[in-house]
């Protein structure tokens, strides 16, 4: 059965590139736009990873970081990436210290989040 | 899906599909007693899944909305069918505590769409903890007085807990397809859903076996004296046209109430 992964981004332009590249890796991509969306999700469908930016359209505040305390602890197979462009330092740190995989300041380029899935995804 | 957000969508024509599956009675040939009304999300969008729908339209605060928009949606779509078929309606327990007017509102829906009251099934079903119990009472007393009966959903798993049954004094107990399926090798199984039914026989209610999809399974808990059963094997949901054809060429029989 192939691996389902969850990627959390208001770009939907963005969201669409990766759900492709990684359709073509091998894995089931779902994408959500909104919080209230990747919630339902991750409570209901078992991801093996989630890939979720840091904020999003109307939600308030680091979005990206409830959903990492979420996974944390509805969903704790779930392997996260915040991508946590322009955010300020101490929400990088704030998702570590919640237990997020991978911190990535920039956003990465579809080879490279198809590395990073594959390590944490085997 | 990434885009606008969700919620105004699904109040649009034909967003949302309301199903049927026929509950059927296990002493009688397999006869249809009720039908479940079950709704599923737009085509093609995360919310097709009914789960992910109600646990969207929880944590945005709207699932009472929801609620109305199914039950009024699964009415209408229901006027199709023999009048003498029970109509089941999922229906969550926070909605009628919070909403105070939607018991009235299902009986008006109910009225105008030429169903009686005593061919209605509220299933009451909840995804979150208790909270306060005055509305909730007051809605389910209305519901009785008028001659609904009452389902407690997930039964065994869940927030249906002993507390529920209690407060709720459902007529059918709906056990979960966790505690029926492989119940035919699995003594432990049988043990919980034999003491669910010897629970249910207390409050004078019936048992439906939810989620029965292989011929042991439907022989454990015929074996076990369950008295109702649902599932894939026996029906899957359909349309109500689909079910009325059914019912037509008898691969559906519909047993009444």
């Amino acid at each position: 059965m192939r691996q389902r992964l969850l990627i959390v981004d208001g770009n939907a332009s963005f969201a669409l590139r990766v759900r492709q590249y990684l359709t073509a890796r091998g894995f089931e991509v779902d994408c959500a736009s909104e919080l209230e969306e990747a919630q339902a999700l991750l409570t209901q469908v078992r991801y093996a990873a989630m890939i979720a930016a840091w904020r999003l359209q109307g939600a308030a505040g680091a979005a990206g970081l409830e959903l990492i305390t979420l996974a944390q602890n509805q969903a704790p197979w779930t392997r996260t990436i915040l991508l946590a462009g322009r955010a300020p330092q101490a929400v990088g740190a704030e998702a570590r210290a919640r237990g997020t995989d991978v911190v990535l300041a920039q956003r990465p380029t579809l080879s490279q989040l198809g590395r990073l899935v594959g390590t944490l995804v085997p | 899906m990434a885009g606008e957000p969700l919620f105004p969508t699904l109040s649009q024509p034909g967003s949302l599909r309301v199903l049927f599956q026929p509950v059927v009675a296990l002493g009688g040939g397999l006869a249809t007693r009720f039908v479940e009304a079950l709704t599923r999300g737009p085509r093609g969008t995360n919310l097709e899944n009914a789960d992910v729908l109600f646990e969207y339209a929880r944590r945005k605060g709207m699932a009472a909305e929801l609620d109305r928009l199914c039950v009024r949606l699964a009415i209408t779509a229901a006027a199709a069918l023999p009048p003498q078929l029970g109509l089941s309606l999922n229906v969550h327990a926070s909605t009628l505590e919070q909403d105070r007017s939607f018991a009235p509102h299902l009986l008006e829906l109910s009225a105008a769409n030429g169903r009686a009251p005593s061919n209605l099934i509220v299933e009451i079903v909840e995804h979150a903890p208790r909270w306060s119990e005055a509305g909730f009472h007051e809605a389910l007393a209305a519901l009785r007085r008028a001659g609904v009966r009452i389902a407690l959903d997930d039964i065994g798993c869940g927030q249906s807990s002993y507390r529920m049954m209690l407060d709720c004094n459902p007529e059918y107990f709906k056990i979960d397809r966790y505690l029926v399926q492989g119940s035919h090798a699995d003594t432990r199984r049988q043990a919980v859903l034999d003491s669910i039914r010897s629970l249910a026989r207390t409050f004078a209610a019936q048992v439906v076996a939810e989620g029965v999809e292989t011929a042991a399974d439907l022989a454990t808990v015929r074996d076990l004296d369950l008295d109702l059963a649902q599932g894939y094997l026996l029906a899957a949901p359909q349309t109500a046209a689909e079910l009325c054809a059914g019912l037509v060429s008898g691969a559906v029989r519909a047993l009444g109430e």
